[in-house]
């Protein structure tokens, strides 16, 4: 398999971000801060098992169930 | 937004010119001071001379007013309903700052993106900016900003004080209504170099990092930055610092000290969290580009105290204060605020 840590960095940003492209980019930037750059990530990304639990983690602290 | 400055550090003699500076009815009093200053003093007169008006304040390690930047002063500015209808402040009770948000938030009867702000002043030396700046981005997508109060450069102890008292935790947070708008401006006076370095072993409490790029960490980045031995390292942490950057944006962790291979940074890195080394630009100009693209009719800027000596060493204090030509209060941090716990900016909010 591959995409599930682009998939899942997609939800929280667009889940949060509710149609506003500010705080989306916001929420990227929270991601950044957090260890997890949203760019790096594409559909043909690996899943990473480490990584992808450090992007369910923060998908819990940012309130997305993902 | 009036503002009052002042290097008198005898309140009593400096009240009624200070009341006579600001507005009759303020709606927001803001405020920042040198430890020349008693702080439990000035927040107990200043409750005193605008009972019940919401206030939120904290030391510093310089001040910033409009057309200068002042050492072992007191700025205050009282904002009007014109500007600022309604804010209020809040306490940060034990490590709590999603709670203090909620009791923030629930005093309004709505709260909208684009017309509420808030403010965060942290303990300058408390290490838990980082922890309660994530806490509050999780909790929330309005905008804040702020900054870690300083204790003129002694490290022994920063003051935070909301409404007329001295807080205990580790800061105070206030939401202000501005109907007309805002903008952030934040700036840092850095351009990339192209050369990146990757924290591959970190101690996260510690905010060192032991290893970029699987190699001995104070020696990565003294071959990064072109200095001789890691002992010169040092002498390019104010100049070189590192950033994460989100698009073309700069987040910047600067360097702290070296403590054998490992390297202390002032606010934390993560593993595999991809970092830029950064070169130093002309503050004055880049901080006076930035202001040019926006229209604002006042201002609050959170400096920081690496960006203050640096504007010292270069003799420019002077050419960095005139730069707030609009009414203008800041303060030289021990770290800003916006997002995360960041380094080395100037992070202001202009208020529309």
């Amino acid at each position: 398999m591959a995409g599930q840590i682009h998939a899942a960095i997609q939800k929280i940003i667009v889940t949060r971000g509710k149609g506003n492209r500010v705080i989306e980019n916001g929420t990227k930037t929270k991601l950044l801060l957090k260890g997890i750059n949203a760019s790096k990530w594409t559909s043909m990304s690996p899943d990473d098992p480490v990584m992808m639990s450090k992007v369910k983690q923060a998908a819990f602290e940012l309130g997305v169930s993902i | 937004m009036k503002v009052f400055s002042t290097t008198n550090t005898d309140l009593h003699a400096i009240s009624a010119e200070l009341e006579a500076s600001l507005p009759g009815n303020p709606t927001f009093i803001l405020y920042f001071h040198s430890t020349s200053f008693d702080a439990d003093l000035v927040a107990a007169s200043l409750a005193g001379i605008f009972p019940g008006v919401p206030a939120l304040g904290c030391s510093t390690s310089g001040e910033i007013v409009t057309g200068k930047m002042l050492n072992g002063g007191l700025v205050v500015a009282g904002f009007e309903a014109d500007e600022i209808p309604r804010a209020e402040v809040v306490t940060i009770e034990g490590d709590d700052v999603k709670g203090a948000f909620a009791a923030l938030e629930s005093r309004f009867e709505q709260v909208d993106f684009s017309t509420h702000v808030g403010l965060i002043l942290m303990d300058g030396l408390s290490g838990k900016e980082e922890t309660l700046m994530e806490s509050l981005s999780d909790s929330t997508d309005l905008t804040f900003l702020g900054g870690s109060a300083g204790d003129d450069l002694k490290f022994a102890k920063t003051y935070v004080a909301a409404n007329g008292r001295l807080v205990k935790g580790p800061g105070a947070m206030a939401l202000l209504y501005v109907p007309a708008g805002f903008d952030l401006i934040k700036t840092q006076s850095f351009s990339t170099t192209g050369v990146t370095l990757t924290p591959t072993l970190v101690d996260h409490q510690a905010r060192a990092v032991l290893e970029f790029d699987g190699k001995p960490a104070a020696q990565a980045y003294a071959d990064a930055v072109g200095v001789a031995s890691v002992a010169d390292a040092p002498n390019a942490f104010m100049t070189n610092p590192l950033g994460l950057m989100a698009d073309d944006e700069p987040f910047v962790r600067s360097p702290q000290r070296i403590d054998g291979d490992k390297l202390h940074f002032y606010c934390s890195v993560h593993e595999g969290m991809e970092l830029e080394v950064l070169k130093g630009q002309n503050i004055v100009e880049d901080t006076e580009e930035a202001l040019s693209m926006f229209q604002y009719r006042s201002l609050i800027a959170f400096n920081c105290i690496l960006r203050t000596l640096d504007l010292k060493n270069q003799g420019k204090t002077e050419a960095f204060g005139k730069l707030f030509t609009q009414p203008t209060i800041g303060l030289s941090t021990y770290g800003e605020a916006y997002l995360g716990h960041i380094n080395q900016t100037a992070t202001m909010l202009a208020l529309h």
